[in-house]
């Protein structure tokens, strides 16, 4: 049976891809459905209608769009029988070649025919994918519009409060339209649902789902009603597919709503015409922190050499890129510190963007793809180089569109409407920002730059040389979250922890000590000559190891930032690897955790690699969690940064006591 | 009479032959599931839950889905830390006691901290040691084998064991 089907999808295949030279509507004459998606056309390679579903195969280029609009990915071996698509929310859909039984999660259901393999491609019945992504084949007018629909509404109570998590089959943009102490209204743009109907969400309270408009755009509303009193609030986006509030016990807390948006009419009637709220980042960070510059504390130790850093005069800081839907249109708004010059251009082919130069994002750039008319998707990125870093705002418009750009107190707009562009103008370029980086209110902090050595050290176990490494930096930047930098905040405990330790008697090197990612073109040499994977990565990190392996160093304690996708986790860990590390990285536990105040995440032994190479006792310390927002407060404190520094020092002193004295310069 | 005591006999064997082939399809050794663990977001706790194989218990797929469905993790609402979004098995392929699996350069993409690194293969490297007669994983990217992530913590060049953790 399935080789007649391979018969007739290849046959049908070929017939199209014949036909489509010579007829334009060939797709329609050989009967392949015509289907729209997300307000597009989807256009299939071959996409052949099998026992009431179409056969599609997974190479097929529409079929992949389809997937990654829905967030979702296909993995596929050959010549093995399974065809597992994850979905946004983590669900995943197994396909069985020969089977017509599929999964979704632990639920089985059966599509109309068995997946098959055509060649090296695996065939899929399209509806029954489409369904469990949420996704339903809806008929109108001759085609088949694949309507994306809120699949699912997660209710969970706990301790008298209800959270809610409402996922849908693409990104979700919606509209508060209605906020009042009983009645709560949220429109949902682009997406349908098959959820429609009440459902109790607590005592006394009600969630009511309904859906209209037109099958290329509709609308889902959501309304929550507690005759009661209704206390809610958003919770912070985890996901694009997914919106959550948390409800408290009906009657409580009402004042504490979060200011009520323009009332619209509250019974549903019509698609909303503006889509006010879409998905937002979960924060809205503030500024990395800058090195404040100055001299030397007072409390510097006498052999440092005090070197000013320079005043912060550096890129101006993108905070936040958000998106915001209105009337068919986009507006985006950039929120940043400090000065720069943009110019924007507009190409041929529907794409425009703008260029902010010497600008810094905070955040990791993305893409979007809003359920705008006007616009297809928004890139965001962070372009240039190191020295001259570029953040570049890329919008894919659907036709030639009219944009406007203007300068604000804090950023720019950017303003995509859904009209055909009337000047021909194609490129331009303006100023933007005026409010300086503001100081962040740390305290100077001085750089000692012990002597450089007339010799090479040689000391062993005897060294009086601590190697400090501060984890990334350069073009890596570690982990980024809430306003922070990983690199930058590693730089800074480690130039702390330097001046105890200078002040201690201890010579200290870095394993960098400015903005960069150390390598050796010796090492890159030797690494890409050895024959083992990955000369790259291997060269950057060794790079570091060798910082103390070639002096033969005490100790090696690289300092990191740590991140958990949970922001409940916080604390402080202490990486070992090899024996010898062990009795360095409980004793630096037991002194950092008293004086720096982070719960104790404790020693651990982990496979990694600076730990590993680093041929004396090492440890690398995952400081505190850029993700938890205690953690985040302590990091954005100078005054913790120097406490943790104070409780490293304190663990070196505790686990080796006095640095060596110092017999002759040749020992040095 | 005769001829029907052979037609009984006939059904009695069929009857039979239909009952071992129902009880021993359904009772053989064939596992019906594969436990896949995820490690919470504490970064030390691990979960296993059971995954159904579905129709298809073929025992050369079966190193393959289990890395898909580490990868793809519990289902959104379970606190676990998670392989950045994106990322795919593209092969896993037996070799021996290890299992050589080849991830989509999306692993690569979301540089974060020493927990989410080791979290995410310790979940991983704990689904494929729990197939039967595998006792390492090997990773590699996009075809490549490499050191290390970009975030440049957890150490990716030598096969991967329960004892890496």
């Amino acid at each position: 049976m399935n080789r007649l089907r391979v018969r007739v999808f290849s046959a049908s295949a070929a017939l199209a891809v014949a036909l489509a030279g010579f007829v334009p509507a060939a797709a329609q004459e050989t009967g392949t459905p015509t289907f729209w998606f997300a307000g597009t056309r989807l256009i299939f390679e071959r996409a052949i209608p099998l026992d009431g579903d179409v056969a599609v195969s997974i190479r097929d280029s529409g079929l992949q769009r389809f997937v990654a609009r829905l967030g979702a990915t296909i993995a596929y071996q050959p010549q093995q029988r399974y065809v597992v698509i994850t979905a946004a929310d983590h669900r995943t859909i197994t396909f069985t070649i020969g089977s017509a039984q599929y999964l979704t999660g632990s639920v089985s259901a059966r599509a109309t025919f068995a997946p098959f393999v055509d060649g090296n491609e695996p065939i899929l019945p399209l509806y029954a994918l489409a369904h469990a992504l949420y996704v339903e084949p809806v008929a109108a007018a001759g085609e088949t519009v694949l309507q994306p629909q809120i699949g699912a509404l997660d209710i969970r109570t706990q301790a008298g409060r209800t959270t809610i998590v409402i996922r849908g089959a693409t990104a979700l943009a919606y509209v508060k339209r209605v906020d009042t102490p009983t009645h709560v209204e949220f429109a949902f743009g682009g997406v349908a649902t098959t959820l429609a109907g009440t459902r109790k969400i607590g005592t006394g309270a009600t969630a009511t789902i309904t859906s209209g408009g037109p099958p290329r755009n509709p609308s889902t509303i959501v309304a929550f009603d507690a005759p009661r009193g209704l206390a809610y609030e958003l919770d912070p986006a985890t996901s694009p597919y997914e919106m959550a509030l948390t409800v408290s016990d009906p009657g409580v807390a009402v004042a504490a709503n979060p200011p009520a948006a323009p009332v619209v009419n509250p019974v549903f009637t019509a698609p909303p015409v503006a889509v006010a709220v879409p998905y937002t980042p979960p924060y809205t960070p503030p500024p990395p922190p800058v090195l404040a510059g100055a001299g030397p504390p007072s409390s510097a130790p006498a052999m440092a050499d005090a070197t000013p850093l320079p005043a912060p005069t550096g890129p101006a800081i993108v905070t936040a890129v958000t998106l915001q839907p209105l009337n068919d249109g986009l507006t985006i708004h950039v929120t940043m510190q400090g000065t720069a010059v943009y110019d924007w251009h507009r190409l041929a082919d529907q794409r425009w963007y703008v260029d902010i130069h010497d600008a810094q994002l905070t955040d990791a750039g993305r893409d979007e793809h809003p359920s705008i008319a006007a616009v297809d998707s928004v890139r965001i990125r962070q372009i240039g180089t190191m020295d001259q870093p570029v953040v570049r705002i890329a919008i894919t418009l659907r036709g030639e569109k009219q944009i406007d750009i203007d300068p604000t107190a804090d950023g720019l707009t950017i303003a995509a409407s859904n009209v055909d562009a009337i000047a021909a103008v194609r490129t331009g370029t303006g100023r933007v920002g005026s409010a300086a980086i503001g100081d962040d209110g740390m305290p100077p902090v001085a750089l000692e730059t012990p002597a450089a050595p007339a010799t090479p050290w040689k000391f062993g176990n005897g060294s009086r040389i601590i190697v400090l490494d501060p984890g990334h930096g350069g073009d890596d930047y570690g982990t980024a979250h809430n306003g922070l930098v990983e690199k930058t905040l590693t730089i800074d405990m480690a130039r702390r922890l330097r001046t105890l330790l200078v002040g201690a008697g201890w010579t200290v090197l870095m394993t960098r000590d400015s903005d960069i990612d150390p390598v050796s073109q010796a090492n890159l040499a030797a690494m890409k000559a050895d024959g083992k994977p990955n000369p790259s990565d291997r060269a950057y990190l060794q790079t570091r190891c060798d910082t103390a392996n070639n002096v033969n160093a005490r100790l090696f304690i690289s300092i990191h930032v740590n991140y958990s996708p949970s922001a409940s986790v916080s604390g402080s860990t202490f990486y070992w690897y090899k024996p010898e590390d062990q009795l360095l990285a409980q004793t630096l536990e037991h002194a950092v955790i008293p004086v720096a105040g982070t719960s104790d995440d404790g020693a651990q032994h982990e496979n990694l690699y600076v730990v590993r190479h680093a041929t004396m006792p090492a440890v690398l310390i995952e400081t505190a969690f850029i993700s938890n927002a205690h953690d985040v407060a302590l990091l954005s404190s100078p005054a913790f940064l120097q406490q943790m520094a104070q409780g490293i020092a304190n663990g070196v002193k505790a686990y080796a006591g006095k640095p060596p004295a110092q017999t002759s310069r040749a020992d040095q | 009479m005769r001829a029907t005591r052979a037609a009984a006999l006939v059904l009695l064997l069929v009857a039979v032959a239909a009952g071992s082939w129902w009880f021993f399809g359904r009772h053989s050794s064939e596992p019906d599931s594969v436990a896949v663990y995820y490690s919470k977001a504490d970064g030390a706790t691990l979960v296993p839950w059971q995954v159904s194989l579905g129709p298809a218990r073929d025992p050369r797929s079966v190193a393959f889905y289990a890395a898909v469905q580490a990868v793809a993790g519990p289902p959104a609402g379970v606190d676990a830390v998670r392989f950045p979004r994106g990322t795919t098995v593209l092969s896993a392929k037996v070799d021996g006691s290890t299992v050589a699996v080849d991830l989509s350069s999306d692993v690569g993409t979301h540089v974060e901290g020493s927990l989410d690194e080791t979290a995410e293969f310790k979940g991983l490297v704990y689904t494929l040691t729990a197939l039967p007669g595998i006792s390492s994983v090997r990773v590699s990217v996009a075809g490549e084998r490499i050191a290390t992530l970009p975030g440049g913590h957890f150490e990716l060049d030598e096969p991967l064991t329960r004892q890496s953790f």
